[in-house]
């Protein structure tokens, strides 16, 4: 509506605030009544109308900002667009570049202008995604880091636990929870950090540094389940890196089914739930107490077997030496017997010896016996005195002699020499 | 081998020392004046071995209840 002075023609038209204002919205919703937008978007906050505001950037060389609209999602707009992301596992969340079909608008009240978006196209959010996921799953391949934390050993008995989560969230209950009812005695240090929106990768790659002073065996990374963009933040390089380089084996329950975030990936163990993460640590504190009674057991068992062996060993010594010693008693007799066999069996021979000899010089003796002699025609002359005379010359004439013949005896006297 | 006064012997020389005796026994050379005396040392050799039995078996039961009866944690 022109306003002009009374009287004057005005030679160009002069414009209200207002009047201004509702041009340029008008023009501009002419223009460019509806076009497609590609921004990060940042600053997300919702109001209690409901309605969510927003900026969208472009960044140029070194992050330097070198475009920023303010946008504006509108109640009704925001349920329906929430729906359509929600079926492809996305959500609205800060630090994702979005393509959005936005019309331009310049509200005159404010003088502001700003995009409101009224589509979102979800498979541009989801490339934007997995770009940015495989851009940093290069770099830490190429610094070597990808296995870095896998290779950290997991102690046995992992019962100093540091844990980094959103205090009080649903992740934080369940993992803990899980521990608690064990009945082992984990020591839980918390490490409070934002697990989604913009501070999620300075607060989470903060408390993995400081995770090693609290004295932990080991690092757990949770959070609740939620859409996949809401999982951006542990795709990011910042805290890919943290987890990487952390000292302490690393364990995640990022509360996703399908996909494994760059976190995940470079974690020592990934699960998808909190509750996992907890069931893991109960089982392997499970598993270590059972190897150490089994240990016990086998160490008892082993120790009963030795005394065993010991106790049979002797008692067969025992036993044997029992039998043995009569063994030997019965030897010694049997030797004893037998050599007197041997002695009577030798005495018997030489008794049969001796007894041959004998009767061989009988025979002898009986061959030489005078009656044979006397039998071939010879005498035997003897003096009175019986001595058998065999020199002539020692008898005297008038000596009676006897004769013994082979049969019979005849007497006579010397009568010359 | 002889019954001579030795320090006691351990377990295993104990074992080792009755064996010889049995085998000493056993063999065709029977020394008959010197079975009673080596029955008279392995009569001894195997009280000591029961005795260590004994001991260690007390001992092994003990530590055995122990080590079954350990508490899982502090």
């Amino acid at each position: 509506m022109d306003v002009a002075a009374p009287g004057i023609e005005p030679p160009e038209p002069t414009y209200t605030v207002s009047q201004l204002g509702a041009e340029i919205r008008d023009l501009l919703r002419e223009t460019l009544p509806a076009v497609w937008l590609v921004g990060e978007l940042q600053r997300l906050v919702q109001r209690p109308s409901g309605h969510r505001y927003f900026e969208l950037v472009e960044k140029g060389e070194g992050d330097a900002i070198v475009g920023k609209l303010d946008a504006v999602l509108w109640r009704g707009d925001f349920s329906r667009i929430a729906a359509q992301l929600a079926r492809h596992g996305q959500s609205l969340v800060e630090g994702v570049a979005v393509r959005c079909r936005v019309a331009i608008d310049f509200y005159p009240p404010h003088g502001r202008l700003q995009v409101q978006v009224k589509e979102i196209d979800p498979v541009f959010t989801l490339g934007e995604l997995a770009r940015r996921r495989d851009e940093t799953l290069a770099e830490l391949a190429r610094s070597g880091l990808l296995d870095a934390n896998r290779a950290r050993p997991l102690p046995a008995l992992p019962l100093r636990v540091a844990l980094i989560t959103s205090q009080g969230s649903a992740a934080y209950h369940d993992f803990l929870a899980t521990l608690a009812e064990s009945g082992y005695g984990f020591r839980v240090t918390l490490l409070h950090a934002a697990v989604q929106g913009l501070g999620a990768e300075r607060d989470v790659a903060s408390a993995l540094a400081a995770a090693p002073a609290t004295g932990a065996d080991c690092v757990v990374l949770v959070r609740g389940g939620g859409s996949k963009s809401d999982l951006a933040a542990f795709d990011s390089r910042e805290i890919a890196l943290a987890v990487a380089r952390s000292p302490l084996p690393v364990l995640t329950g990022l509360g996703h089914e399908i996909d494994q975030s760059v976190a995940d990936r470079v974690a020592h163990l990934s699960f998808k739930t909190p509750t996992k993460v907890g069931e893991f640590l109960v089982a392997r504190m499970e598993a270590a107490e059972l190897a150490v009674a089994q240990l016990a057991e086998r160490l008892a068992r082993t120790a009963r077997g030795t005394l065993r062996a010991a106790v049979e060993r002797r008692s067969e010594l025992a036993r044997a030496l029992g039998r043995a010693a009569p063994r030997a008693l019965a030897r010694g007799e049997t030797a004893l017997v037998a050599k007197a066999w041997r002695i009577v069996g030798e005495a018997r021979t030489r008794l049969a010896a001796e007894s041959a000899r004998l009767e061989g010089r009988t025979r002898l003796a009986r061959g030489l016996a005078p009656e044979r002699t006397l039998a071939r025609g010879y005498s035997i002359t003897r003096t009175e005195s019986g001595t058998v005379v065999r020199d002539g010359a020692a008898l005297a004439p008038g000596r009676r002699l006897e004769t013994t013949l082979a049969r019979g005896k005849v007497w006579s006297r010397v009568e010359e020499r | 081998m002889s019954a001579k006064q030795k320090p006691e012997p351990g377990f295993t020389a104990a074992i080792r020392e009755l064996e010889e005796i049995l085998a000493g026994i056993e063999g065709e050379e029977v020394d008959l004046d010197r079975l009673a005396g080596e029955l008279g040392r392995a009569a001894v050799l195997l009280d000591l071995c029961r005795a260590k039995i004994r001991k260690a078996e007390l001992e092994v039961q003990q530590i055995v209840q122990r080590i079954e009866t350990a508490p899982a944690e502090e």
